[in-house]
């Protein structure tokens, strides 16, 4: 390969044995002849990246300039699609040959600590799948939701740019430097290259930006579930499902998960088509019309059960059953907008794309924007699936890029499919359903009002309207059902109608959006509080040794209990708002997701700089410095602003100036009380802005003063491991091209006569 | 007939696929590194396999993405 024409290190470990004299192995990479033999430019090749360039090209300029009654929304897979194949092509393959340069002849953690448990050489395309389904969740389904705000253009364009300039180029890199590091986790890597100070910020980061991240996620919950008895009955339904899938997978038939995810499924559709029946009974009525604060209870309770619960019991079963469902709601989804092609609602550029007042989520578009789409263009939770599970699972250095780069682009296709699911909703219903309650009064004729106060140029609804659409999918309210998701639900119900069911499967598509939603967000709530509690026990562990002791069940009960009560609090917090929670802590959320990608960049860029990178290192030094930008600005308007709607410490004095001055009532705020808990709540929220902030400056200042050493040679520690050198052959891309389908055949013939050599399961004769 | 057998093959192939992102090929992974290993004793019943993978997720959980 043309990357292993720079040998840099040290002579590998022969651990082949004495076998390997006699028969030697074919080699363990591509020969850089071969490569370049099948990566040769010919007329067919040129031609065809030329068509996707035009189309792409043509995708775009539909998008952005021609402006005609509608645009449609199959450009959006024209658009984003075509760039990209042209990212992943030309940048990720740039970024490969100059940054990373892999060397298939050194043996992965996943070969080398073989273990046949968490170290297994995976085949690529499942790994792919496997790293995508543990990436993607709610997030990219949300933001974009909310972004649409500002119109569809600002978001798109954010979320294609961003994914190949930074989001991919952080998930790949991250992996590829865990490869390299036995799968160590960011946290271990962190203090690795940082040192103490460092690696103790990016833990207090990771942890707190880790609850925050819980429990806004579970406030979309709550928000899509609240006096919802048909999304509450059939959501409520996935743990009892879960449960009984865990009790079939440990007595009835042990390791059959694909068999008992297909019942699970098969019930969980039972469990949506059911929820109209028991949502139509007055005893439906009675039991599951859940008021928001309570719902916000029982997920603390629920967050807690499933935390201290054997993984087999509930967690376990209900992730087979999220990934089950994720992939093949996106493969779904995707084929509906395709056949659909939906004309989106949403102008490219709203009115709220030069203001600041948006009844979304407030704030200007610079840096607001990029924070609220989150997960869709970059994403700093990645960087903690990237490194440590992924790693061990790797056959070849050379594929992290179709892994890690080619996962995150799938992502952010989900999220250009969830944007113009929300874009194609009627603007009126759009803002009816996305403004807070105070703002509405949670009645159809004050969101029809309050839609008219805003002076939006053509937007307007009639309360019959919003009336009618909550019928249409079942429910006794659409008005401020904040939170992305039951937008995102309307939208793909409104889509997917139209391919299977009509106007009679309407209510039917929109609970089944709700559940998967929630389903992946409760799984991820199950996780994180699980992942939270061990961080936390370890740190406790310094302290009283024991609550390093993974059995000892009242230590594991105590650090479960301060995790939930950490995000169960600012959940309850949010469901409580008067200014409603998602439009003043979604910022949060997003500000604290793109921090800590700011993190994970910092320590790819210590850890390139050491290796004697120069120039190659703007590939992470410029989106590093981008979202350091987007996001300390944001904490910094979020901290400072004198704006009340945007600066949670201008909102803090003003409501406390009030209160001092005898007022009852302030905006959104209807009464002392509701006053009270705006002076408190807007005091957590700058406080945790101002925490977050902090530990992630700390990092980057860290980071780049390492940097600078290691720019001028100093202090240039190796954290790599030794090289081993590989015995094991795998192609690098998601196909294989002809001089690797030869030496895959040539493989296959070497490990006929060394069987003890071959980890496939295929191979094995059984 | 060759048409029926790739498709046959491809569906076998998208099976295995599926299989391995649930992870429900762990035993097979499990029982292909007990054989080439070596190792004297007997492997796990693919009960017990189960019971002592979810017993190590409890002590070493992973993560999963918003």
């Amino acid at each position: 390969m043309s990357h292993n024409a720079q040998p840099e290190e040290p002579e590998a470990v022969d651990r082949n044995g004495s076998a390997a004299l006699t028969d030697p192995h074919p080699p363990t990479a591509l020969p850089a002849e071969d490569y370049a033999r099948d990566h040769r430019w010919t007329p067919a090749k040129i031609a065809i990246w030329a068509t996707i360039a035009l189309l792409g090209g043509l995708g775009w300029v539909m998008l952005a300039l021609v402006r005609g009654e509608h645009v449609n929304g199959i450009w959006f897979v024209f658009a984003s699609v075509c760039t990209y194949l042209i990212g992943y092509r030309f940048y990720s393959k740039y970024i490969q040959d100059n940054l990373v340069r892999p060397d298939d002849r050194r043996a992965t953690p996943a070969e080398y600590a073989y273990d046949g448990k968490d170290y297994v050489p995976t085949d690529r395309r499942v790994l792919y799948g496997h790293h995508f389904a543990a990436i993607a969740g709610a997030g990219p389904l949300v933001g974009p939701v909310l972004a649409a705000q500002m119109g569809y253009l600002p978001g798109t364009i954010w979320i294609i740019v961003g994914v190949i300039l930074a989001g991919a180029v952080q998930d790949y890199l991250v992996l590829a430097i865990s490869t390299r590091r036995h799968g160590r986790s960011l946290g271990q890597m962190a203090r690795d290259e940082l040192g103490l100070v460092g690696g103790i910020a990016a833990f207090v980061a990771t942890l707190s930006i880790m609850l925050i991240i819980v429990a806004i996620l579970a406030m979309v919950v709550v928000n899509a579930l609240g006096e919802s008895a048909w999304g509450v009955f059939s959501v409520g339904l996935t743990i009892p499902i879960a449960l009984f899938m865990g009790f079939y997978l440990r007595f009835i038939r042990p390791g059959k998960v694909m068999e008992v995810s297909a019942i699970g499924c098969a019930m969980l559709l039972a469990a949506i088509i059911g929820g109209r029946w028991v949502s139509e009974s007055d005893w439906g009525q009675t039991l599951f019309h859940i008021d928001r604060p309570v719902l916000a209870w029982m997920i603390i309770g629920y967050g807690f059960l499933a935390a201290v619960l054997p993984v087999w019991v509930l967690l376990a079963p209900r992730d087979y059953l999220s990934t089950f469902m994720k992939v093949g709601v996106i493969v779904m989804l995707a084929l509906a907008i395709v056949l659909v092609r939906p004309a989106l609602q949403a102008p490219p550029l709203s009115e709220y794309a030069s203001r600041a007042d948006g009844p979304v989520f407030a704030g200007p578009l610079f840096p607001f924007l990029f924070v609220t789409i989150a997960c869709g263009a970059l994403s700093g939770f990645h960087a903690l699936i990237s490194s440590g599970t992924t790693p061990k699972l790797v056959e070849k250095e050379s594929q992290t890029r179709m892994i890690g780069y080619g996962g995150m682009l799938m992502e952010s296709f989900v999220a250009i499919m969830a944007l113009v699911a929300a874009a194609s909703i009627d603007r009126g219903i759009y803002f009816a359903m996305n403004s807070s309650f105070a703002a509405t009064g949670g009645t159809a004729e004050g969101a029809a009002q309050f839609i008219s106060s805003l002076g939006l140029t053509g937007v307007s609804v009639e309360p019959e309207v919003l009336e009618h659409t909550a019928q249409q999918v079942g429910e006794h309210s659409i008005v401020s059902r904040t939170g992305g998701a039951p937008t995102l639900a309307l939208g793909l119900a409104g889509i997917m109608k139209r391919v299977i069911g009509g106007d009679a499967m309407m209510a039917f598509w929109y609970h089944f959006a709700i559940m998967f939603e929630a389903l992946f967000i409760l799984t991820a709530v199950d996780a994180g509080t699980r992942v939270a509690r061990f961080m936390l026990s370890d740190v406790l562990g310094n302290v009283y040794q024991r609550f390093r002791d993974p059995k000892w069940t009242a230590g594991a009960w105590i650090t479960t209990a301060v995790m939930v009560a950490g995000w169960g609090s600012i959940l309850v917090m949010g469901v409580n708002d008067p200014l409603g929670g998602i439009n003043t802590l979604f910022p949060l959320f997003g500000i604290a997701n793109q921090l800590l990608a700011a993190i994970a960049l910092s320590i790819c860029l210590v850890v390139f700089a050491r290796k004697g990178r120069r120039w190659t290192l703007l590939i992470i030094a410029v989106p590093m410095l981008f979202t350091a930008v987007i996001t300390v600005y944001g904490s910094y308007l979020k901290i400072f602003s004198p704006v009340p709607a945007i600066g949670y410490w201008a909102n803090h004095q003003m409501f406390k100036e009030a209160l001092a001055n005898g007022e009852t009532s302030l905006g959104l705020a209807g009464s002392v009380e509701e006053m009270q808990t705006v002076v408190f709540n807007t005091a957590v929220q700058g406080s945790l802005s101002i925490l977050f902030v902090v530990c992630a400056l700390i990092v980057m200042i860290v980071a780049v003063w390492r940097t600078i050493q290691a720019l001028r040679g100093q202090n240039l520690l190796n954290t790599e491991e030794e090289p081993v050198e590989s015995v094991y052959y795998a192609p690098s891309g998601l196909g294989a091209s002809p001089s690797e389908k030869a030496l895959q055949a040539q493989w296959a013939q070497w490990l006929s006569r060394h069987p003890e050599k071959d980890f496939s399961t295929r191979g094995g004769g059984h | 007939m060759a048409l029926t057998s790739t498709l046959r093959s491809m569906l076998a192939s998208a099976c295995r696929i599926a299989r391995g992102v649930l992870g429900s090929d762990a035993y097979d992974h499990y029982l292909r590194h007990h054989e080439i290993t070596g190792c004297a004793h007997a492997p796990l019943s693919e009960r017990e396999f189960w019971r002592q993978r979810y017993a190590e997720q409890d002590a070493n959980p992973g993560s999963r993405c918003c």
